[in-house]
């Protein structure tokens, strides 16, 4: 889930390495930045309104703001004013969303009727999920598929029945970091994303669009259609941008039908599948999971003579404001000057020119997300959000059982409801405003199941000789570990050190699929940054306890620590630092287990592990076996003492 | 609504097949189909749904919002608040008798539900305690679930009860890719005039559906078949008598739907991966793909 920024670190800074200087050099840019990662936010709104149902909506990550709730007011703009505009919070009811039973109207109408649910009053409109970061999986899945199906089944609370549920969904993402983002399931099924961070206040201007426009733009969509040369462009954009996805293929040619018909245009045209692109592959291009496998052939040296690394960021302002054309042409023509490849271009061209397009956006997008990172480390200085407590009353809903709300339950009014009713004709007729007669035998109270999930952080000295044999072990720990973990509930990760700084190896994951590919052929060798890897592994921990899990942090090393947190060497500097780094761990009360991997255990390693106070474990044949069954066996110590 | 036309769908031919072998012997124990996102799982299944000839029971939608009640079924509150009648109001595993179960991401389905599903499963039969009720009816259904491994693995029981299991992949041959978009795009602009035009070919696969359903039971299997598929369990180190059933079963329903009246080494071979590839028990420190292993198996002992 956390595929898509946290690979986006790993590619940036290739990419990243031009663009950086030139931010840094010509602060006007960052401007430009913000305007132009505006104008894309406009055009996809405007996309949205044209074709909700071909294009599923958008990923919107932004802070609360003014920025976000003029680009939702604008969005609303676009709809007619008889769409239906709702929103919900990530964490709202299973029922509220999908619909159930309506007791107020049951209770006064003497039969079951049914509430709709959010869902499907969205029908026709837009749908906003507030804090899509914190959606469930089980929520994301539902969405899910009312998006597929256009279809929103209700089988809850005695009622079966399908309502149609098409609709144009925002998921407003609050996310701090690559770790918090809303469900990839979701994300995929949407053809656009932006991240809004580096737009400012003045640059987040009302759209010049009307609902005019739109409409407009409505009535000719079913017209347009693309040429064959089109239409192979399209195609072979998405394997050479690394998004090998039909859904995102399909995206883009929805997308540049929308964009056509806003331009007024019978035909879809080289700019139109060039901006469509560019909207839909900006995040895919680096998002796609499988972007740098071998699913993902490197474009042919014609299609990109540059090579993405250097594609000068001139280049890419130029590219933004040619596929931002469309839409500007009224208000700015006069700033964009005729561009010859766009008038008559071959099919080649028209390939180059879309694959150009989009990578400019993805190089944009990256920078917005160093943006946002920066944003978000500053806002975490400030104040840290909510760890979530768990209280008796929370957790999975698991059914109802007999008993009074006395001692902290919570009542269950439907199952006590559903208790008392079949018992209403045999009962005295209820007093005169009350619609049933409830007794105390049919007081029903909410049980909660708390599957704490734990997570487990594995901390992985991968410097000097003996790294190999120790990830080896780790790698087989965890796979282990996975394997059981579906029972369990548990998620692992893994995060190894060594020359300079530490490095995630592997993201808070379920998956042993994703842990398999992310393990294989970590290399090992090097200076022991372990201070480093403490302050991630710290950092992490927080993450994981924000979600609601209880994070394990499993260190392997010999507590040798060479390198400091500046990445200079020196044992004196690395001992202090690694000491600071685990008082902040251990303030935060993360449990940590810590196995000294040395020969013979170490005065250091044991030091450390006491201002950690972690459980020190001398371990000097690391094996994985033995490692995954002390660590099962601790995670779920530490899961019944938190419940 | 109208569904996507199953002849519509481009390549998937894996899961095709399968979903169809699983229609023609519902013995063999349903589908999974398991892989990349957007490459066209739930299509696939919900096209099945409408190919299937009327008579059969219907394909039902298990959404992952269901609740316990309307899954094994319950009071129905209707009757008990009007009438003031006990009465039982039969969930989806009723529907689901003698037809198809549709879970769409079901590695997301709650764990209770899960069990459940198992419990149903493995039985055939449906316990209702609940409510004061004591019922009980037939729930025997063909279970087909969708997902993709990377948001969750699924449980190793639930696993085990699908007969089939098929990896789908994202298609990557850029003439599929430009038919599947077109043809996506075609249904989306006009459901009833895309169904219209593929009605045809869909009957076509509906007619071979029946004939093979009928033809089903006069299949033979030859003992050295028998032979070779046990050979093949054993070298896979499948545990258990179900995957050489499911292995067996599949044979001839594909045997069936070829129209031959033989079961053959062919066969065999065809369906092999399917029948096989989720049932590998794991081992960590071998990252050889599951259908990898299975293929490389295929090559040791189905040979003639």
């Amino acid at each position: 889930m956390n595929g898509l920024i946290g690979r986006q670190v790993g590619v940036t800074p290739g990419v990243g390495s031009g663009v950086d200087t030139s931010v840094g050099s010509h602060p006007s840019d960052s401007a430009d930045i913000g305007a132009a990662v505006w104008r894309r936010a406009e055009r996809m709104a405007a996309a949205l309104t044209v074709d909700p149902g071909g294009l599923g909506g958008i990923w919107l990550r932004a802070f609360p703001g003014p920025v976000r709730d003029v680009w939702r007011q604008e969005l609303h703009r676009l709809w007619t004013e008889d769409a239906s505009m709702k929103s919900a919070p990530a964490h709202a009811d299973i029922e509220r969303l999908a619909g159930g039973l309506d007791l107020a109207a049951t209770l006064a109408k003497g039969a079951p009727v049914l509430r709709r649910g959010v869902l499907a009053e969205a029908d026709g409109g837009v749908l906003t999920i507030k804090m899509a970061e914190r959606l469930p999986p089980s929520t994301a899945g539902i969405l899910a598929s009312a998006l597929d199906e256009g279809v929103i089944r209700v089988e809850r609370d005695g009622f079966s029945k399908a309502e149609p549920a098409r609709f144009c969904l925002v998921l407003s993402d609050e996310g701090v970091g690559p770790d918090e983002t809303a469900p990839t399931l979701l994300r995929e099924r949407l053809a656009f994303a932006i991240d809004l961070a580096p737009v400012s206040v003045r640059e987040a201007k009302p759209f010049d669009l009307t609902g005019a426009d739109v409409a407009a733009a409505r009535e000719r969509l079913t017209r347009i259609s693309p040429s064959p040369d089109i239409e192979k462009a399209i195609a072979a954009a998405g394997p050479a941008l690394g998004a090998p996805s039909p859904r995102a293929h399909f995206f883009v040619l929805r997308a540049a039908r929308a964009l056509a018909a806003l331009r007024g245009a019978e035909a879809i045209e080289a700019v139109d599948a060039a901006a469509a692109c560019d909207l839909v592959y900006a995040l895919r291009a680096t998002a796609s999971p499988t972007s740098d496998e071998t699913e993902a052939p490197e474009p042919p040296a014609e299609t990109a003579p540059d090579n993405s690394d250097n594609i000068p960021s001139r280049d890419q302002s130029q590219n933004q404001s040619d596929a931002s054309q469309p839409l500007d042409s009224q208000s700015d023509a006069s700033q964009t000057p005729p561009d010859d490849a766009l008038q008559n271009p071959t099919p080649d061209e028209v390939s180059d020119l879309i694959v150009a397009a989009a990578r400019a956006g993805t190089v944009a997008f990256s920078q917005a997300g160093d943006l946002d990172r920066r944003r978000m480390r500053r806002l975490r200085a400030a104040g840290r959000g909510g760890a979530a407590g768990r209280s008796k009353t929370s957790g999975r809903p698991k059914g109802a059982r007999p008993g009074d709300s006395r001692g902290g339950g919570r009542l269950d009014l439907l199952a006590t409801l559903r208790a008392a009713a079949p018992w209403r004709k045999l009962r005295p007729a209820p007093l005169a405003p009350q619609p049933i007669r409830v007794y105390p035998s049919d007081i029903r109270i909410k049980t909660y199941e708390q599957k704490a999930a734990a997570s487990v952080i594995f901390v992985v000295d991968a410097s000097g000789s003996a790294a190999l044999g120790r990830l080896a072990e780790a790698k087989g720990a965890v796979e282990r570990l996975l394997q059981d973990c579906y029972a369990r509930r548990d998620w692992v990760s893994v995060v190894a050190f060594r020359g300079r700084a530490a490095e995630m190896l592997l993201e808070p994951t379920r998956s042993l699929v994703r842990a398999r590919r992310s393990l294989a052929g970590a290399p090992g060798g090097g200076g022991t940054p372990l201070a480093s890897a403490l302050l991630e592994a710290g950092r992490l921990a927080e993450a994981e306890t924000e979600k609601g899990r209880t994070p394990m942090i499993v260190i392997l090393s010999d507590g040798r620590g060479n390198i400091d947190l500046s990445g200079a060497p020196g044992r004196d500097a690395a001992a202090a630092d690694e000491k600071r780094a685990a008082r902040r761990i251990a303030a935060d009360g993360a449990s940590v287990l810590f196995f000294d991997t040395g020969a013979r255990p170490s005065p250091r390693a044991k030091d450390l592990s006491a201002a950690l106070g972690a459980d020190y474990t001398p371990l000097p044949y690391a094996d994985s076996r033995k490692l995954a069954a002390i660590v099962g066996r601790e995670t779920q110590s530490v899961k019944r003492a938190r419940q | 609504m109208t569904a996507f036309p199953f002849s519509a769908i481009v390549g998937q031919d894996d899961l095709r097949e399968a979903l169809l072998l699983a229609a023609i012997d519902r013995s063999i124990g349903g589908v999974l189909a398991f892989g990349d996102r957007g490459a066209g799982k739930s299509t696939a299944i919900r096209a099945l749904a409408a190919l299937l000839p009327e008579k059969d029971a219907a394909v039902v939608d298990l959404p992952l919002g269901a609740t316990e009640d309307r899954i094994v079924g319950a009071l129905d509150l209707e009757a008990a608040l009007v009438q003031g009648e006990k009465k039982f109001q039969p969930g989806l595993l009723a529907d689901a008798d003698n037809g198809f179960l549709y879970i769409d991401e079901v590695n997301l389905l709650e764990d209770h539900l899960v069990d459940i599903l198992l419990d149903v499963a493995a039985s055939g039969e449906n316990i209702v305690e609940r409510d004061g009720l004591s019922v009980r009816h037939p729930a025997r259904f063909v279970l087909v679930g969708s997902g993709n491994p990377e948001e969750g693995e699924l449980r190793p029981q639930l696993l085990d009860r699908f007969g089939l299991a098929v990896d789908v992949r994202t298609p990557t041959d850029l003439a599929d890719r430009m038919d599947i978009v077109r043809r996506r795009d075609a249904f989306e602009q006009d459901r009833e005039g895309f169904a219209a035009e593929w009605a045809g070919r869909d009957a076509e696969i509906a007619r071979r559906l029946v004939e093979a359903r009928a033809g089903l039971s006069d299949v033979e299997t030859p003992d050295s078949v028998l032979e070779k598929a046990a050979t093949l369990c054993i070298a896979l180190g499948t545990d258990g008598l179900r995957a050489e059933l499911t292995l067996m079963r599949a044979a001839r329903a594909k045997a069936a739907l070829e129209g031959d009246k033989t079961v053959e080494l062919g066969h065999l071979r065809a369906i092999a991966p399917a029948a096989l590839r989720h049932r590998l028990r794991k081992d960590p420190l071998d990252d050889t793909d599951a259908s990898v292993r299975v293929e490389r198996a295929i090559e040791e002992t189905l040979t003639p």
